[in-house]
């Protein structure tokens, strides 16, 4: 093949496939423009921080949607800066009406006396997601704020880095307005579950839900003419919360003890962690005794206590309270 | 679509004014980014030279993770604080804690000249962060004077961007 054929060629294969290397040229030289025109946009570093306050800290894969994170900020600012300014019905009014009811009986001296615990001077804070739990479909976005003392302003001179936490829970309710709770409170739940036999009714009403903790309230009618004893400290796990795969035991109530016909209203405490995943199943009373003679525990013979509890009619009962 | 053939050379032209447009742009936007330094009087080129510092400062910094950034800003402190620079330290604190402990620029000065030693050496043992409040737990000690000379203080910084940072310490 000689110079002459191959320019041939060359301008044959150039003329039938002309069009096509107009358009390769043409996008070769518009990614060409591009990336110049890229190359003089100057990028700004940033400051990589791993404050990320809306993203849980139990798991840091999720985090509260972007509708909800500025109206949060925005209620928790307003909140604190209520309480800071020693407006408290402000900020009381800022809570859910549940809260209000549970946490502080409606009343607002509770809830002052509350944020004097809190807050006891004005406080700066920062806010951390925490985590997220349900309520039915409800999702519950629980916040961590931290109180601390203005460190900039002091530079921590004579005082130790320190700070108060405190659960706020944000939901929204069924008109769809954000709620908030604050306290660790996050929500109550009417149970209305009943467990019963001839000698023992026990009729479990409701449950406060808060962070760290699960509240019962039980009421217990003895049906027959015998004390019946369901806690005093003599056995081992007398009361039981039941979750799937474990239980939890009662905590601070020290007697629960009912005479012949006496009926009794507790409030029975768990410990429990809202957003660990778990639904409480169950409450076991799992050393019931229907006492033919009962002397009590304080100043009694471990001897008496041993006959008169194998004396006793011995039985376990298990009320319902996953709805 | 076929392109008629009495069109192509508009075609063609449109192309190429196009063309010619955004090689127009890219050389305006190539030449606005440089700075004819001969022009410049010798305090604008101070201020270019400081920008351009600030501009490295601030590359250098954003590769470094949060708690070595906290530590370059109380060595910055440290440093004009060992260079006598106290103007420059002092603009650093924070305002409000100035108005707690430095209402006045002499008083810091003094303190500072009778406080920190002439040649200092940090030991950073702790930081702790607050939200966008950092809290170091910083040894501050003179390195000829011995482990002895040592003094705890705490700084606690807000970094408001790369380089712009407020602080304060705990007076002693």
């Amino acid at each position: 093949m000689n110079f002459t054929e191959l320019r041939i060629k060359i301008r044959h294969f150039i003329k039938k496939n002309r069009r096509l290397i107009l358009i390769i040229v043409l996008l070769w030289l518009i990614i060409f423009l591009i990336n110049l025109l890229l190359g003089f946009r100057k990028e700004e570093p940033v400051a990589t921080t791993t404050y990320e306050p809306h993203v849980s800290v139990m798991d840091s894969s999720k985090s509260t949607p972007k509708s909800l994170q500025n109206p949060i900020e925005e209620k928790i600012k307003n909140y604190v800066d209520a309480c800071n300014e020693g407006n408290f019905e402000k900020a009381y009014n800022m809570l859910s009406d549940d809260c209000k009811t549970y946490s502080f009986d409606n009343n607002i001296q509770n809830y002052v006396t509350h944020v004097k615990v809190k807050m006891p001077m004005p406080k700066k804070y920062f806010i951390q997601d925490y985590s997220e739990t349900k309520l039915g479909n409800k999702s519950m976005y629980i916040y961590e704020v931290r109180y601390t003392d203005d460190f900039l302003a002091t530079g921590l001179t004579n005082s130790n880095y320190s700070y108060i936490p405190e659960k706020f829970v944000f939901y929204r309710d069924s008109d769809g307005v954000l709620q908030m709770n604050i306290g660790d409170f996050l929500y109550h739940e009417d149970i209305k579950s009943i467990s019963e036999n001839e000698y023992l009714k026990v009729d479990v009403a409701d449950k406060v839900v808060e962070y760290e903790i699960e509240r019962y309230n039980v009421k217990f009618t003895n049906r027959s003419d015998k004390t019946i004893v369901i806690s005093d400290n003599q056995e081992a796990d007398e009361v039981l919360l039941v979750l799937p795969q474990e239980t939890r035991k009662l905590e601070g109530v020290e007697k629960i003890v009912l005479k012949p016909g006496e009926s009794l209203d507790k409030e029975l405490t768990f410990s429990k962690y809202a957003d660990d995943g778990d639904v409480s199943q169950s409450i076991l009373f799992s050393s019931l005794r229907i006492m033919e003679n009962y002397s009590g525990t304080e100043d009694v013979s471990e001897d008496i206590i041993k006959q008169e509890i194998d004396n006793a009619i011995k039985m376990s009962m298990e009320v319902k309270v996953d709805k | 679509m076929r392109i008629k053939k009495n069109n192509k050379p508009i075609i063609l032209c449109i192309i190429i004014v196009i063309i010619i447009i955004i090689l127009v742009i890219v050389k305006s936007v190539s030449n606005k980014n440089k700075i004819d330094y001969s022009k410049l009087s010798d305090e604008e080129l101070d201020l270019v030279v400081a920008n351009k510092i600030q501009e490295i400062n601030k590359i250098d910094l954003s590769s470094l993770n949060e708690r070595e950034r906290m530590e370059y800003y109380v060595s910055e402190f440290i440093t004009a604080i060992e260079n006598k620079n106290y103007e420059t330290a002092y603009q650093m604190l924070y305002s409000d804690f100035k108005e707690n402990y430095f209402p006045n620029y002499s008083d810091f000065e003094e303190y500072a000249e009778n406080k920190f030693p002439s040649n200092i050496a940090l030991n950073h043992t702790n930081i702790e962060r607050n939200g966008d409040v950092y809290i170091l737990w910083v040894t501050v000690a003179n390195p000829l004077a011995g482990k002895s000379s040592g003094m705890e203080i705490n700084f606690v910084i807000k970094e408001n961007d790369l380089n712009d940072f407020e602080l304060s310490f705990s007076v002693i």
